[in-house]
């Protein structure tokens, strides 16, 4: 096997090892962690719960993913989430049963911040981080204001079932996971688009030397990204038979992010995988059902997060490789010695 | 004028992981005198400014400042030491003021706070003697470039008077404008300071300098009086004169197929090129010489469609044509090798195959994509047909030397079916094995119906493969040659003449 | 100095002015100087903090853990006073070495390796949150003799306006930061990295120093800012200001 194909190898080997290692440490503190049960046409166990809570943070790190590898990222998704959520609240009180037409209404929702997103950056140049601010601060006004300041609760069954139902056993937010992720790998490596994706991050002007459409392409992946949010969304307030729009999604773009950075990518832009993407979710999760596991307190959660996510960044740093290669961290910068 | 020297570089070596960039080169200014620094692109010249003022630190050799040895570490030290530099791009601070910039890092202070009546007093004055009176409390963006350029330099002289380097300064400015930089470089040469003059407009080297120091290919060449060296010795410097024989170039016969593929009629753009006409014939291969600056590579992004035209037609085919993205040009069957490979060429990260493929998927569109096998097929199909020493096509292309980058680029545009390729400085940064080969693929292509426009300063090649050389000086066109006229000094008078 | 500078700040008094104006005749007793001087206080902390997100953001740069650094002071002094006994007096100097530190911290890791503020930043406000969630998950009340006497401080204006503690550090904090920023060498070098940090570099601005500098300098007023919202709350809660980063953003 060649050189190349090793280190591709090893772009997946990491994360994935990672994440196996610590569920292998759950085991060991709790050795129910691999158990499954299949009761009334359902899988129950450890394993599947952190499927389901991992749900959300993988779908919205899916659209993430697309984001980051133009070299931007998207801070509304959290806020998306809220809207979608509110929509569809708005629509079930009103009165309106039609399943198709309550989450095609919170789609659309998410496809409007999406474009609102794609174009501020894709068009007018304005820079990711500030753009998707504004979405971000903004959008759980929005929210509110669709639920006229209330928190609105719902029964809707159908609806429900987006974030209660099961499907061949598996919960259907993880039914959900799946069949997104399986549309956008064919929306990103079927056709051109994911090759153009990764083109614009890696190199913008030689990108547009061969006539890519960047601001097309920009446009897209903000697009997906906010489809990909109020999917989360639709999932989050059927969870909870409700609308919240103040804790919504609350600080998960956060956590998305962390997801496409633990599972290898580059801020910068450029290469992308979503497996790895979905991967990085499933390791924050699992490192939070470590942490329960092993009787750490709750309270220490955030800050091994802090620490892990440190620690990753530190790794994907050129000059911490360097430094760690020769283990000396307090060479000058400029490693050129004047010679008389 | 005295002759001794302020600033002495001896053998000075400076070497890059892919590239020995200088290789013992000698350079000295004297005190009170204008000395031009030329060279083309990759001869080493800012490598050189830039070991100077400290931006790299020298591998081997000597810098001596008034007879001191000095080891400046960055462009700090440099200008504590009394070098001071004015880069093309100006690089100053655009949204602070005028006198803001001129004292950055040394403002006059009073109790510990910036005193700015007297930064603002003190930039005014200083600016006088530059006959600039201007508002030294506007941000500097609201002057010209031509205007920021002499806020620089009064700075930089200002800061320490032994030095002044001026890297490329004439590029952005019109002749009055030009006229006023030379008083102040005369006012200043009488003054005792040492001027270095970088530049690439040879009528200016004439006008101000002293002497001239050649580069080429990271050596030095020599070092003249501007007043005994004629100026077809120095383009023959500069190109390279020695016409040992890279192989055989017998020159091209004048192409017999008279259909034209693309006629250029009156097409220019207002400040970057003058309008001027071109035909280029089915399987025609039409070389660009002339100097960097001449206007070679606006011609070819014009071509391209990556500059909008001001003036004129483009015509394929007989018919018009008006290219509004480089995509609709590459539908139209053209492809085009940028002269900076690294910048605006490959996409690092990617891999072979990756880079090879895009072009023609971007033609094809991004619904139909090319399967991996087919890519595969593509790519290895290249790879030996274009010779390109690797073993593997998943390799990411930047762990490729720079003539197999440059061969992957070519790879690319021949996947997508070209008609007309425009290839701008395809040997620069390349071994000279690699340059044969590139030449012959060249001729290769050409014999295959292949139309070229191939930009290069290395005439011995463009002798070796075009049926027709346009010459470009100072964004016009000055010369059309054809037949036995196609030879090194024939292109060289063409390039030199008034 | 100079008119387009001064644009956006104008902008943002001429709001202030107009809404304060809308106030006054809309409610009764709102155009007082009393209520100017309430919303002074209330808001002396935002005002610290947002100077010294000021400085990072003048560099060009972001700092998103400043609302975690005033949650994590604040619950710091809150232990260290109520349940160490110590006095505050003797907190807060190793609060704000400890904050101006953390600052510091970040601006090397950004400067030597070469990381992006945003994600730097970020992971400095979890791991604020983090330790401060470590140290205590409930609020803590502080009550000592010193804070009484803070409270007490003060003077009062005509028109029934209480000048307190808060606002006069948040002046002297906006005072101090506009003579930094306008009078002082730093101050320059701080627009000159915000301007073009290439071009500065060449001009001979030593960027390392600088950049340390700046976060060190949002950091420590961070730390002040959790110490005034102390004096604001009594307590120290490690869920405080949530959401404040992103306001001050605005601002």
């Amino acid at each position: 096997m060649n050189f190349t194909k090793n280190q591709n190898l090893r772009r997946y080997l990491w994360p994935c090892a990672g994440l196996l290692v610590l569920m292998i440490i759950n085991a060991i503190i709790a050795p129910e962690f691999f158990n499954i049960e299949f009761k009334d046409g359902r899988f129950y166990g450890s394993l599947i719960d952190v499927l389901n809570r991992a749900a959300p943070v993988a779908l919205l790190a899916i659209g993430m993913s697309l984001v980051i590898a133009t070299a931007g990222v998207d801070l509304s998704v959290g806020s998306i989430m809220a809207i979608a959520g509110a929509v569809s609240a708005y629509y079930i009180t009103k009165g309106v049963d039609n399943l198709a037409l309550i989450i095609g209404a919170g789609l659309i929702a998410g496809l409007i911040a999406g474009i609102v997103n794609g174009f501020l950056v894709g068009y007018m140049s304005i820079q990711p981080i500030v753009a998707t601010l504004i979405l971000m601060v903004g959008g759980r006004g929005i929210a509110q204001l669709i639920n006229e300041g209330q928190i609105v609760t719902f029964d809707h069954s159908g609806f429900a079932f987006l974030g209660t139902g099961h499907f061949l056993g598996l919960p259907f937010p993880v039914v959900l996971v799946i069949i997104t992720f399986a549309l956008v790998q064919l929306l990103t490596r079927r056709t051109a688009l994911g090759l153009y994706i990764e083109a614009v991050g890696a190199n913008p002007s030689a990108s547009h030397y061969m006539g890519l459409n960047a601001k097309a392409i920009k446009l897209s992946v903000y697009t997906v990204a906010g489809l990909c949010a109020a999917l989360a969304g639709m999932i989050a307030a059927a969870d909870i038979r409700g609308s919240d729009a103040n804790n919504a999604g609350l600080w998960l773009e956060l956590d998305a992010i962390l997801a496409v950075v633990i599972g290898g990518a580059s801020l910068m832009g450029g290469r992308f995988s979503i497996f790895l993407a979905i991967i990085g979710a499933l390791i924050i999760q699992t490192l939070t059902v470590t942490i329960i596991l092993s009787g750490i307190e709750p309270k220490f959660n955030l800050l091994i997060k802090a620490s892990a996510i440190i620690l990753v960044l530190l790794m994907q740093s050129p000059r911490f490789q360097q430094q760690l290669s020769q283990l000396n961290f307090f060479k000058k910068n400029n490693k050129e010695i004047n010679r008389a | 004028m005295n002759t001794n020297p302020v600033l002495q570089l001896k053998r000075i070596h400076k070497k890059f992981p892919s590239v020995h960039a200088l290789k013992g080169v000698d350079f000295t200014l004297r005190a009170g005198e204008i000395h031009a620094l030329l060279g083309e692109n990759g001869a080493g010249k800012s490598t050189l400014i830039k070991v100077m003022t400290g931006v790299y630190q020298r591998d081997g050799g000597d810098i001596l400042l008034d007879g001191q040895p000095i080891f400046p570490t960055n462009t700090g030290d440099a200008q504590a030491l009394g070098i001071s530099t004015v880069y093309q791009e100006v690089n100053l601070l655009p949204n602070l003021t005028v006198a803001q910039n001129i004292y950055l890092g040394r403002e006059p202070r009073r109790f510990g706070l910036i005193n700015w009546g007297k930064v603002n007093r003190d930039a005014a004055e200083l600016l006088k003697g530059y006959d600039l009176d201007i508002d030294v409390t506007q941000p500097l963006s609201s002057y010209s470039i031509a205007v920021q350029q002499l806020i620089a330099i009064a700075r930089g002289v200002d800061m320490s008077a032994k030095v002044l380097i001026l890297d490329e300064p004439t590029a952005s400015l019109d002749a009055d404008e030009v006229q006023s930089l030379f008083r102040i470089m005369r006012d200043l040469r009488s003054k005792g300071i040492g001027i270095v003059f970088v530049t690439h407009f040879l009528d200016q080297v004439y006008a101000v300098c002293d002497r001239i120091t050649i580069l080429r290919s990271a050596e030095l060449v020599g070092e003249f009086e501007a007043a005994t060296l004629s100026r077809p010795e120095l383009i023959g410097h500069m190109l390279g004169k020695e016409l040992a024989a890279l192989g055989e170039h017998k020159p091209q016969s004048s192409h017999s197929s008279s259909e034209p593929l693309v006629e250029l009629k009156a097409l220019g753009h207002n400040t970057n090129l003058s309008p001027m006409d071109l035909t280029v014939g089915k399987g025609e291969v039409v070389g660009l010489a002339g100097l960097l600056g001449s206007g070679r590579t606006e011609l070819c992004r014009l071509l391209f469609a990556i500059d909008k035209r001001n003036s004129g037609q483009l015509l394929l085919d007989g018919k018009p044509v008006n290219f509004s993205a480089p995509r609709e040009a590459i539908i139209a069957g053209m492809g085009l090798c940028p002269e900076d490979r690294k910048h605006d060429g490959i996409l690092g990260q990617l891999s072979i195959r990756e880079n090879m493929i895009l072009a023609r998927q971007i033609k094809q569109g991004w619904w139909k994509f090319i399967s991996r096998k087919e890519q595969e097929e593509i790519a290895n199909r290249y790879v030996k047909e274009l010779n390109i020493a690797t073993s593997d096509i998943e390799k990411p292309i930047e762990q490729l030397s720079g003539g197999n980058q440059q061969k992957v680029i070519l790879a690319r545009w021949l996947a997508a079916d070209p008609r007309l390729l425009i290839l701008d400085e395809p040997t620069r940064g390349i071994d000279i094995g690699a340059h044969a080969e590139i030449i012959r693929l060249i001729r290769k292509l050409c014999a295959d119906g292949l139309s070229l426009v191939v930009a290069s300063s290395e005439l011995e090649e463009l002798v070796a493969f075009s049926n027709k050389v346009v010459v470009l000086r100072d964004r016009k066109k000055v010369a059309e040659l054809q037949g036995d006229d196609i030879n090194p000094q024939r292109i060289m008078q063409a390039i030199a003449s008034n | 100095m100079l008119n387009p500078k001064f644009i956006p700040l104008a902008v943002t008094c001429i709001l202030f002015f107009v809404l304060f104006g809308i106030g006054s005749v809309q409610f009764e007793g709102f155009g007082s100087s009393r209520v100017f001087f309430n919303l002074l206080s209330d808001n002396a902390f935002l005002i610290i903090a947002a100077v010294g997100m000021t400085f990072v953001i003048l560099s060009g740069g972001i700092d998103l853990s400043v609302g975690a650094v005033i949650a994590l002071t604040g619950v710091v002094c809150s232990v260290l006073i109520s349940k160490y006994n110590m006095h505050p007096l003797v907190v807060f100097p190793i609060v704000l070495v400890g904050g101006t530190a953390f600052g510091a911290i970040m601006g090397a890791i950004i400067h030597y390796y070469k990381m992006q503020p945003f994600i730097v930043t970020l992971a400095g406000m979890f791991f604020a949150r983090g330790l401060a969630s470590v140290i205590s998950e409930e609020s803590i009340p502080i009550e000592h003799e010193f804070y009484n006497q803070v409270a007490e401080f003060g003077f009062m204006l005509p028109g029934d306006a209480w000048v307190g503690t808060s606002t006069l550090i948040a002046v002297a904090v906006l005072i101090a930061a506009i003579i930094v920023a306008h009078y002082t060498r730093f101050g320059g070098r701080v627009y000159a990295v915000g301007g073009d940090m290439n071009s500065a570099a060449l001009m001979g601005i030593p960027l390392a120093h600088t950049t340390i500098r700046i976060y060190a300098i949002s950091a420590f007023l961070a730390t002040l800012s959790g110490i005034v919202y102390s004096f604001y709350t009594f307590s120290g809660y490690s869920l405080a200001a949530v959401g404040e980063s992103w306001m001050q953003l605005l601002q």
